[in-house]
């Protein structure tokens, strides 16, 4: 078993870690100028959902409810992209966006969340539940982590808002709505 | 539409942060069902396999 202060940095290090992976999302979204799908956005969806569920141990420290959280978000988030993927995996069925490091976002993702819901597998083996009167103390870097993560869902809001308005978003995007 | 979910999201994590557990759980619940309704909704596309 691992003490629930290096779980919770663990957790923390997910938070972070997804925290890049939405970083890496809009760099490529703005330097390319490829605008994300409603699938694409329902994945981005998936990420932050999944960072809430490392945040809460992070901030409340690890149970089970929270790993329970996590699970369902990987799920929904791998299940979109696990879609996305079936749409082009057939040759010729054409692409979405550009690939990195020789795969599409949409693959990434699903890679991504099927190595979250790994993660919540080994993190469960090595947690102790969480006793009910135990003192949680969010250190400074947590601290900053689990606010970069509520920027970076903040900035997708904005971007989305920008891309679609209030309005359902278009399948094939090419512009942004509220920009012209 | 979307930009709701990432609201939702947005409002659980702040509720998380400021201790309202209860309320940030329910934003989180509110997120991942619409994120289930969207995802049925945009799911048109016919896919080029046979299983």
């Amino acid at each position: 078993m691992l003490s629930n202060d290096l779980i919770r940095n663990i957790n923390a290090l997910g938070v972070l870690g997804l925290s890049i992976v939405l970083a890496v999302g809009f760099w490529l979204q703005f330097t390319l100028h490829e605008l994300p799908c409603p699938l694409c956005l329902l994945q981005r969806v998936g990420f932050v959902l999944v960072m809430y569920g490392f945040m809460l141990n992070v901030v409340r420290g690890p149970a089970f409810t929270h790993y329970g959280i996590v699970l369902l978000s990987a799920f929904f988030g791998a299940g979109v992209a696990t879609r996305q993927v079936l749409l082009h995996i057939v040759p010729g069925t054409g692409t979405y966006g550009s690939p990195i490091l020789g795969l599409h976002f949409y693959t990434w993702s699903l890679i991504i969340f099927s190595a979250s819901i790994l993660a919540v597998a080994v993190l469960l083996l090595l947690t102790e539940q969480q006793r009910p009167n135990e003192k949680i103390v969010v250190g400074k870097i947590q601290l900053l982590i689990c606010w970069t993560a509520i920027i970076i869902t903040a900035l997708n809001a904005g971007m989305v808002f920008l891309e679609c308005g209030p309005f359902v978003c278009p399948e094939n995007p090419d512009s942004y709505l509220l920009l012209g | 539409m979307m930009t709701l979910l990432f609201l939702l999201v947005l409002v659980a994590m702040v509720a998380l942060m400021r201790g309202k557990s209860r309320l940030s759980f329910s934003f989180f619940a509110a997120a991942l069902v619409l994120g289930i309704y969207w995802f049925h909704y945009h799911a048109t596309s016919t896919l080029s396999i046979v299983l």
